[in-house]
């Protein structure tokens, strides 16, 4: 039998041009650049990016074009203060497409649907300038409602001189009358302001733009105790010296994360919004991205995207892991006791196997629960994505099999967790998994059969997990993924 | 197999496994396929079979049937052997009518019958029609040499003599009888190749029609035969002095057109007796036509006090227990089976050393080898087969049970270019006494005729180094501490009382301890709860409430039932048992109390704590399970969300504990995790 060669490149080409989409991206066509701060509204996430426009999405994984955006300009930002949205952006890119002559503008809309009849941008008004030739370009506009004190603030600005800050009305979007701008920081473009307990944080993008996979974008960070600064890093530079530390760079086969947003899910869950310069895996192109983000002594760093693969799924309730309810069957090892010296040479113990265990399961549902964690086969999980199953923001559905079987952890209608023999792709086995701010996650199914409402995997004993409340002040709402 | 608890009056029936095959009368119940007690040789076709017993081994002797014959074709005389009655070794051909040199035939090799002697083997071979021959042999497997060069005997003017059988009365005088349709007799000299005197031809015998038997059990003499054809049935007669008179007594078994021709051999064996015939029932797993491609069964068979034998049925019904398990760590021959349909054996070397070793072969995807019995003990490490394979091989998969039963080991044979090759894997879940099944796999190339095997083996798990530590003293221990039970509990009085702030449970029903030694705690897993935790030891267990002074007897210790109220939040139950002056270790507590709701309470689940594992059923139904060895520990596990009846409800408890203070704790919980309140606890 011979077989053509072109044949078999045709065919391995097709294949390869089909091959997921690893799934630490937003997946449908995300690309954009400059995304603002992402915005919810009527069940829709919404992001802005430079030259109008923007992405859209129901479910926060998956994202295309349709966001509406009048104005042009670039670089957008915006924020919901009331019932309605203010949205800035600036007229120009800044001075790598021209001079430095640059306007910050903002306008309102009360929805950012556009099919909806409130979607209706009012007239944009200039809230900062720059000349040519003055110490700062007004582009990169990044917004913050102070939740401690209701004011509205703007920061703007590029390498071009300094990262400046204004305030603004929050009841009409203009800039408050006779507020002079505040140089806070250099070195940096895109930059965006948060709140944080009691600690006001500047975010700017460092390193190259726009070069694709050889742009160094990364994202810094310093703060405050006042908005106006002086903002300083982890070693107490200061920012307006050109400190920052720096809580995201390139990896995963993606480079220039820039443009950073805060979007708060839930108490404890957090994400973070940004682009990448370049996504190697998709040609190269600019495109939106989520990650965690986590808060470690009162400093933001970026999550890592959660990798398929075999974990063992640790609740933070006592430390026991997730298990089949299952006989623990014993190794029959050769012991050394140690009170024997032999001169026996060390050889290496296989860990139990799958197969030297399995067929003592039950072959239907078996229950789920908590116990010492031993590496075994009924404690090993694999975390894998489900792309046709969606997602939610910041990752996809997965399902989590017993490592080697298709038995499917699954929400039960009396909300526990069993194990179904055969994955299905039903919705109570599909599960959210999120990275909470304190670098533990949480799991959540989409759906427990019979009930309504939000539930996630909960340690209820030490040796019991269940469905219930999400409460991120309890480690019994906490879980682990280790590889060991 | 049965596993029976004793208590008091009551007879409880925990399991009843009963053997898949052979049981006398099938019962529809067991399994939905009849059991049928199938002939012992399935490889090739045997009839007439001359069994004897030597040295604690059952040396069965047959003849043997052509695979293609229609009529009678038989060549060679075939030798198997058994210490257990289920598994047979092939030997192969041990002799055949090239041994006779005065015969020049290639057809006639009739039922023959072979007995030890002064350290040799005497095979006395019928050839149709040419008399009866008789062969030698130092050793069981030949090789076998005529010593006399002619028939032993041979009654030329007719073709009556047939089927020798030959036996040595106590005083050393060995006798021949023979015979169709007529039955004839001769002494044989002390060197069993020559006789004396005249031929007698003893008086008809009813029915007698061929094939007869001849022994001596208890003083009497018996003489069991082929029942006029046709079809044969398996008569005898009886008689005081070995030549007569003989009197008839009926069948063994009856005729019946479920087998045309039949043929007797009787043995006792381990204290047990044996009526050997045949049949066609391996032929009519393909074929319902007739053709002389019989079969070789065996059935028990058993003595009224009088000497007379009890009539068996047809051998399918019969009974044939194995006698002993198989021990399988050791090489055994891969031609040593109880089941093998489909397969066959060939001569792995007839003029090396060891001219009775086969090998298995026209191995087919499929297929299996069947070995009944096999005692894996504490368990199984590795399977070993030694195999050969031409093209693609095969694979052998190790099951028990059945040809679909649970897998332990797979052993892949790729091509060994003929070369026979010694292949190793380990295995797991082997142990205990198993029917195992080696089940033959091709692959998409090839099902046919996949890889031949020698021999096969397994190897033990490694015995476990026992720790110099003094191990852990069960029910015998004399508590060290004096322990009064007032420090933990106080004699509750009759009625209710609240739970703690907390929601823990004080008020209980306990049972004195209940003896089970146990290796150690590691045993405690869900198998072992719901095998020994689920175990009724008195009527109404889990369902009702004992009353304070109420006594069960457990295997024949009388036990008490206490109402106490415990002092703490948990219930020491080692204290409890030591104060009593009870045993501490290696036993299981029964704890019982009523929850008695003012209206009924949803959504609520019992959380609990145990040393070591325990099991909580709340008005009979299972509600939790802590498995593994465990420490008392509060809100260790949950129960689902349940719901607790309005008015009274039973709260059962078991703790199973080995070494180590036995403790539980138990409260209910709401939805929110906290601790339920709101009902009484009460002892009656």
């Amino acid at each position: 039998m011979r077989i053509s060669i072109e044949r078999t490149i045709a065919a391995i080409c097709t294949l390869m041009a089909g091959m997921a989409i690893p799934t630490s991206a937003q997946v449908g066509r995300p690309f954009i650049h400059d995304p603002s701060t992402i915005m919810e509204c009527d069940g829709k996430y919404y992001t802005f990016g430079t030259g109008g426009g923007g992405l859209v999405s129901a479910d926060g994984w998956t994202w295309n074009k349709g966001a509406v955006r009048p104005g042009g300009g670039a670089a957008p930002d915006a924020v919901k203060i009331g019932d309605r949205y203010l949205v800035a952006y600036s007229a120009t890119g800044g001075g790598l497409g021209g001079g430095h002559a640059g306007q910050v503008l903002t306008m309102w809309t009360k929805s950012l649907d556009p099919q909806s009849a409130d979607c209706e941008f009012s007239e944009p008004v200039v809230v900062a300038e720059s000349l040519d030739d003055e110490d700062c370009d007004a582009i990169d506009a990044g917004l913050l409602l102070d939740p401690v004190t209701g004011r509205l603030w703007l920061s703007y600005g590029t390498y071009f001189g300094f990262i400046r800050l204004v305030e603004l009305d929050p009841a009409t979007g203009r800039r408050v009358e006779g507020n002079e701008p505040v140089d806070i920081a250099i070195d940096c473009e895109a930059t965006d302001l948060i709140y944080r307990d009691g600690w006001y944080y500047l975010l700017g993008t460092h390193g190259t733009c726009c070069d694709g996979a050889n742009s160094t974008y990364n994202i810094v960070v310093g703060r405050s105790r006042d908005v106006r600064g002086p903002y300083l890093d982890n070693i107490g530079r200061d920012m307006l010296k050109g400190g920052g530390k720096m809580l995201l760079s390139a990896g995963h086969r993606k480079t220039g994360p820039g443009h950073f947003g805060r979007f708060v899910e839930d108490d404890g869950v957090e994400k973070m919004s940004f682009h990448y310069e370049a996504d190697l895996d998709r040609g190269g192109r600019s495109v939106l991205a989520i990650l965690p983000l986590l808060w470690e002594n009162g400093w933001p760093v970026a999550g890592e995207p959660l990798r398929e693969g075999g974990y063992e799924i640790e609740s933070q309730r006592h430390g026991y892991a997730l298990e089949l309810a299952v006989d623990f069957v014993r190794m029959e090892t050769p012991r050394h006791p140690f009170w024997i010296d032999d001169d026996e040479p060390l050889t290496s113990v296989p860990s139990q196997t799958l197969a030297e265990v399995a067929h003592t399961w039950p072959a239907g549902v078996a229950g789920v629960r908590l116990g010492d964690y031993m590496f075994r086969p009924h404690q090993r999980w694999s975390l894998q994505a489900v792309p046709e199953a969606g997602g939610y923001l910041g990752g996809p559905y997965y399902k989590i099999t017993i490592e080697g079987t298709s038995r499917a952890l699954a929400a039960s209608s009396d909300a526990s967790v069993v194990a179904v023999p055969e994955f299905t792709g039903a919705d109570e086995q599909l599960w959210r998994v999120e990275q909470l701010i304190d670098g533990t996650y949480r799991i959540m199914p989409k759906k427990v059969p019979g009930h309504d409402g939000e539930f996630a995997l909960i340690s209820i004993a030490d040796s019991t997990p269940a469905l219930g409340r999400f409460d991120f002040s309890s480690d019994n709402s906490k879980w682990k993924f280790r590889d060991r | 197999m049965t596993e029976i608890i004793h208590i008091s009056d009551y007879m409880i029936m925990k399991k009843i496994l009963l053997p898949l095959a052979l049981m006398a009368f099938p019962t529809a119940a067991i399994a939905s396929v009849p059991a049928f007690n199938m002939p012992l040789v399935q490889t090739k076709f045997t009839a007439d079979p001359a069994p004897v017993v030597v040295n604690d081994t059952v040396y069965l002797y047959t003849t043997h049937d052509e695979d293609n014959a229609e009529g009678f074709l038989m060549k060679d005389w075939l030798l198997y052997t058994s210490t257990d009655m289920v598994n047979w070794q092939d030997r192969g051909a041990v002799a055949s009518l090239k041994d006779f040199k005065w015969y020049d035939g290639d057809n006639g090799a009739w039922a023959e019958q072979v007995v030890y002697r002064n350290g040799k083997w005497y095979m006395y071979c019928p050839i149709h029609g040419h008399g009866i021959g008789v062969l030698v042999a130092d050793s069981p497997y030949g090789p076998f040499k005529d010593p006399i060069g002619k028939p032993l005997v041979w009654q030329k003017e007719h073709w009556d003599d047939i089927d020798p059988t030959v036996w040595i009365d106590d005083d050393g005088q060995a006798y021949m009888y023979w015979g169709n349709p007529n039955l004839y007799c001769v002494k044989l000299n002390e060197d069993m190749v020559s006789w004396s005197g005249d031929i007698i031809k003893l008086p008809k015998i009813k029915d007698y029609q061929e094939g007869p038997w001849f022994y001596k059990r208890n003083g009497k003499y018996y003489m069991a035969f082929a029942s006029t054809c046709c079809p044969e049935g398996i008569g005898y007669a009886m008689s005081d002095g070995p030549l007569g008179p003989w009197e008839y007594k009926g069948h063994v078994m009856d005729h019946t057109p479920r087998t045309r021709g039949n043929h007797p051999g009787i043995i006792q064996y381990k204290g047990k007796d044996y009526c050997f015939g045949l049949n066609y029932d391996v032929f009519r797993l393909s074929d319902s036509r007739h053709a002389e491609r019989r079969s070789v069964s065996a059935a028990e068979m058993t003595y009224n006090p009088d000497g007379t034998i009890r009539e068996l049925p047809y051998f399918l019904e019969c009974n044939l227990d194995q006698v002993e398990p198989f021990n399988p760590y050791r090489t055994v021959e891969a031609e040593t089976m109880a089941w093998g349909y489909g397969l066959k054996t060939v001569p792995k070397n007839q003029w090396g050393p060891e001219p009775w070793n086969q090998l298995v072969t026209d191995i087919d995807d499929g297929e299996y080898i069947l070995v009944k019995g096999v005692d894996f003990g504490r368990g199984a490490k590795s399977f070993t087969a030694s195999a050969s394979s031409h093209l693609y091989g095969g694979v052998v998969e190790i099951r028990v049970g059945s040809p679909d039963g649970p897998l332990a080991g797979t052993l892949t044979i790729g091509c060994t270019k003929d070369e026979f090759t010694d292949i190793t894997v380990p295995v797991s879940g082997l142990s205990g006494v198993r029917d195992l099944y080696l089940v033959f796999r091709g692959n998409d190339r090839q099902k046919r005729n996949l890889f031949n095997l020698d021999s096969w083996s397994f190897t033990p798990l490694p015995e476990p180094v026992a720790m110099s530590f003094p191990s852990p003293r069960q029910t015998e221990y004399k508590i060290q501490t004096p322990t009064r039970l007032s420090d933990y509990f106080t004699e509750a009085g009759p009625g209710c009382a609240s739970p703690s702030a907390d929601g823990f449970i004080g008020r209980w029903m306990l049972l004195e301890p209940i003896v089970k030694p146990n290796r150690s705690n590691v045993v405690f897993t869900d198998s072992y709860l719901d095998r020994n935790l689920d175990t009724l030891y008195f009527r109404d267990q889990f369902v009702s409430l004992p009353r304070r002074g109420d006594k069960v007897k457990v295997d024949g210790r009388k036990l008490a039932w206490h109402a106490l109220d415990s002092k703490l939040y948990n219930v020491k139950l080692y204290r409890f048992a030591a104060a009593l002056k009870k045993p501490v270790y290696g036993v299981i507590f029964q704890a019982a109390t009523v929850i008695d709701c003012p209206e009924e309470i949803s959504g609520v689940r019992l959380s609990a704590g145990s040393n070591s594992a325990s099991k909580w059923w709340i008005n009979g139904k299972e509600v939790l399970s802590l498995s593994g060895d465990r420490r008392m520990v509060a809100d260790d596990a949950m129960s689902a969300p349940l719901t607790l009846a309005k008015g009274r409800n039973i709260l059962w408890g078991s703790v199973i504990n080995g070494p180590g203070m036995s403790d539980f704790c138990v409260r209910f919980v709401d939805a929110d995790g906290k601790p339920v309140t709101g009902f009484k606890i009460c002892n009656q």
